[in-house]
Parts: structure tokens; sequence; C-alpha cells
């Protein structure tokens, strides 16, 4: 029995490596267009801002299982030939990056006016003002959204699964074949999860507290 | 075989891959993804309903602090949200049944959706209340009410009026989960469609109805969040 879910504990682990590995590049990338995105709206620059919206708003609204079929079958048809893997991480960072601007926006307009006030006269201009005063403040204010965030997604990343990647709910998904314990494998695959989730739950809710404590009175 | 464009997308008939869209195919097949969004609109609207009793009990139980109940709900609000809704789907559809409960897909989504957004839902509740300042509670026990009515007549009254605009964007959410779905063989929008593009290859006409469906459907919701949140919104 140990033996078992030794075993079972040792092939899921390869899966899992999968799914961080994932779940990190598909972070890094969503939060460059994250980054990128809440600039652009919370700066309001003219066209951009809208269609950063409209994205926002498509991102949001679009399930994660639609997105990754949809990228997946419809791409191939127009002549774009991804593997699993890129077909993946774009979906995850479409998804994410939506989210993530979000948070981005919300962070740098609360900080207050009076910063970006100080910054205008110390003569900065507003590539400097958001450089050195406004995002250094922001970033603080973001670390537990995104740690939320963060639980999303590699969460999501499980539903990758549905197109043959062998992350660790596929993994377990063919081990259930194999060996009938369905119950003892998804526990075990719940564990995984739980594992990097958990601490960073409350992480998000010990960040969000400190800074709470710290007056920054108007949070997103 | 060429098909006629409608006539309010003439402004595409020039691009490329719009005028080869095959609307024939779109529009007999409507009926089925119409199906596909009755399903998913029905076990949203059944799973809503059982999650708001769950979260709401689970979330109170943990705000009023009751001894062991409170502690069952922090773990059942922790391991729900802490591990992805595909292997609590999993687990309840092909796990259960090694304990001899065996559910139909319908049960099994139902099941799953209600227990993963309750969890949410929990959360929600719980905070509303506990935003509720101290003085009300001391208000409702000077005036001689016991625990019952404080909660009854004081507490939940005002919270509810918080708990409103994220119950919204948790049936968003909601409705974004049942489009995974599928992998019970539940068939509801988005496996309509996988259904379609598996049977047809024509991917693109198979996922455009669905997507756009959703899009309708989830932004309206976004929008009545919106205006919610600013309406009710707490006063910071």
């Amino acid at each position: 029995m140990i033996e078992l879910i030794r075993s079972i504990g040792l092939t899921l682990c390869h899966g899992f490596v999968y799914t961080v590995v994932l779940s990190i590049i598909s972070l890094i990338f969503a939060l460059v267009v994250g980054l990128i995105g809440g600039i652009i709206r919370a700066e309001k620059i003219p066209f951009l801002e809208w269609m950063v919206l409209s994205y926002v708003y498509v991102a949001r609204a679009t399930p994660f299982p639609m997105i990754l079929f949809t990228v997946y079958f419809v791409l191939p048809a127009f002549g774009i030939q991804l593997t699993n893997i890129q077909t993946a991480i774009i979906c995850l960072v479409f998804h994410s990056g939506g989210y993530i601007t979000e948070i981005v926006r919300r962070s740098i307009q609360s900080i207050t006016k009076g910063q970006r006030e100080a910054a205008m006269a110390l003569g900065m201009n507003s590539y400097q003002r958001l450089r050195l005063v406004i995002l250094p403040q922001a970033f603080r204010v973001m670390l537990p959204p995104l740690a939320g965030q963060l639980i999303l997604l590699v969460k999501d990343t499980s539903v990758i699964s549905l197109i043959g990647v062998s992350e660790v709910t596929r993994v377990a998904r063919q081990m259930m074949q194999t060996i009938y314990q369905p119950l003892g494998i998804l526990a075990l695959t719940a564990i995984f999860y739980f594992v990097v989730c958990y601490p960073l739950g409350l992480y998000s809710s010990y960040a969000e507290r400190r800074l709470f404590s710290k007056g920054f009175g108007n949070l997103p | 075989m060429p098909h006629p464009l409608p006539r309010c997308f003439g402004i595409f008939a020039g691009v490329r891959g719009v005028d080869r869209v095959n609307w024939h195919f779109i529009m007999s097949h409507l009926p089925d993804f119409g199906e596909g969004l009755k399903v998913t609109l029905y076990v949203s609207l059944v799973s809503m309903g059982f999650a708001f009793v769950t979260g709401g009990l689970a979330g109170t139980v943990r705000a009023l602090r009751i001894p062991v109940l409170s502690s069952l709900s922090g773990g059942y609000v922790a391991f729900i949200r802490s591990t992805p809704l595909l292997v609590q789907l999993y687990m309840i559809f092909y796990g259960l049944p090694s304990l001899h409960i065996v559910l139909t897909p319908f049960c099994a989504s139902v099941v799953a959706l209600t227990l993963n957004s309750g969890a949410y839902i929990a959360e929600i509740v719980r905070g509303a209340i506990e935003s509720i300042q101290r003085g009300q509670w001391e208000a409702a026990m000077s005036l001689g009410m016991n625990r019952l009515q404080q909660v009854r007549l004081v507490i939940i009254p005002q919270a509810a009026r918080n708990v409103i605009p994220p119950l919204v964007g948790q049936f968003s959410y909601l409705i974004k989960d049942t489009s995974i779905l599928g992998v019970v063989s539940l068939v509801e929008l988005t496996q309509v469609s996988a259904n379609l593009q598996a049977a047809s290859f024509l991917p693109l006409e198979s996922f455009i109805p669905s997507l756009f469906l959703y899009e309708v459907l989830i932004i309206t919701l976004l929008v009545i969040f919106q205006k919610l949140e600013r309406r009710f919104g707490f006063e910071a």
C-alpha cells in the first residue's frame, strides 16, 4: 500500500513540475501584458485605452475552457500551427492578463493624487513620474491581489489537461484508468494543488491586512 | 459552395477569412446552441441557489465563531479555494462511485458547482457580517435581544446589502465555471461547440456562436455588477 502511494505520488510529481513551470512562465508573460495594459488604462492614453478596455472585457467574460478550445481548434484552421504547450501558455496569458490589467490599473489609481502632483512639481516627465513615484508605491498595493490571481492561474492550469498537456491533472486522469483507485489518486492530486495555493492565499490575506494597517485606505 | 454573407456583415466582405465563414452552418445549428445555452443557464441557476444556501450557512457559522462548526467551515473553504474545480469535479464524478455513490452528470455538476461556489460565497458572507460595526451588536444586546434575534433582526439585514454586488460577481464566475462540465459529459454550451467541431471540422463556425453568447451573458452581468457596486458599495 505504502509502495503504491509512493509510486503514485512520484508519477504525480512529474506532472506537477509541468503545472508549476507552466504557471510561472504564464505568470511572467501575463504580468508583462497586465503591466502594459494597466498603465495604458490608468494613464488614459487615448485610442489604446479603448483597445485595452475591450480586451479586458473579452478576457474576463470568456470562460477559460472556451478560450482554450477556440485557440486550439481555430488557429490551425487559419494555418497557424502551435504545440499544445504554446497554446496553453497563450491562453493562460490571455486570460490572466485581463485580470492583471485591472489589478494594475486599480493599484495605480489607488495612489493619491498628491503623489502625482508632487512628482510634477519636481519637474519629472510622465515616464519618470510613473517609474520613480507611482509604480514603486503601486507595487505594494498590487501584491495581495496578484497573489490571489496567481492562485487562480495555478488552478486554471488544470484545465490545460483537456488539450493533452501532461500536467498533474492529466497524469492523474491517466493513472485512474490503469490503477482503479480514483478517489485516492485525486486526493493526492488535490494535495499537490493545496500545497501551492493555500500558502499563497494565506500570504494574500496577510499582505492585505498589513497594507490596511499601514494606512493604504483606498485599496483596489 | 459559396454562402451568401448576411447583409450586416457587408463591412467585412473584403477581410480574409470572414467572407469564407460558413454562415449557413451557423444558422442551421442555432437551435443546438440554444439547447446548450439552456443547459448552461439551468445548471448555473440551480447551483447558484444551492450555493447560496451552503455559502450562507458556512459563512454565518464562521463569522459568528460557533465552536466546532466554525473550524469545519474554515477547512471546507480552504480546501475548495485551494484546489481546481476540475479536480473537485473528477472527485465527485469518478471518485465517489468507489464509495458506492453514483451521480448522473447533471447531479455531479450541480454538486461540484454548489460546493465550489459555496466556499466563495461563504467568504463573501463572512466578510459582510464581519464588516458590521461592533456598535450594532452592542446596541442589539442592550435592547435585550437574544443571539438569534441579534443576528436575524440587526446584523443580517445590514450585511445583506453588502453581499449583493459580490454575489452577482460570483454568479458570473459560476456561469464561466459551467463551461468545464463537458468533461463529465454534460452537454452545455461549450460542449455543444466542441461536439459540432468534432462532427463538422468547422472550428470557427462551431465556436463563434458560443463565444458570442458567453460574452453577451457575462458582460451583462459584469455591467450589472459594476452598477450595483457603485450603488451598494462599501463606504470607504
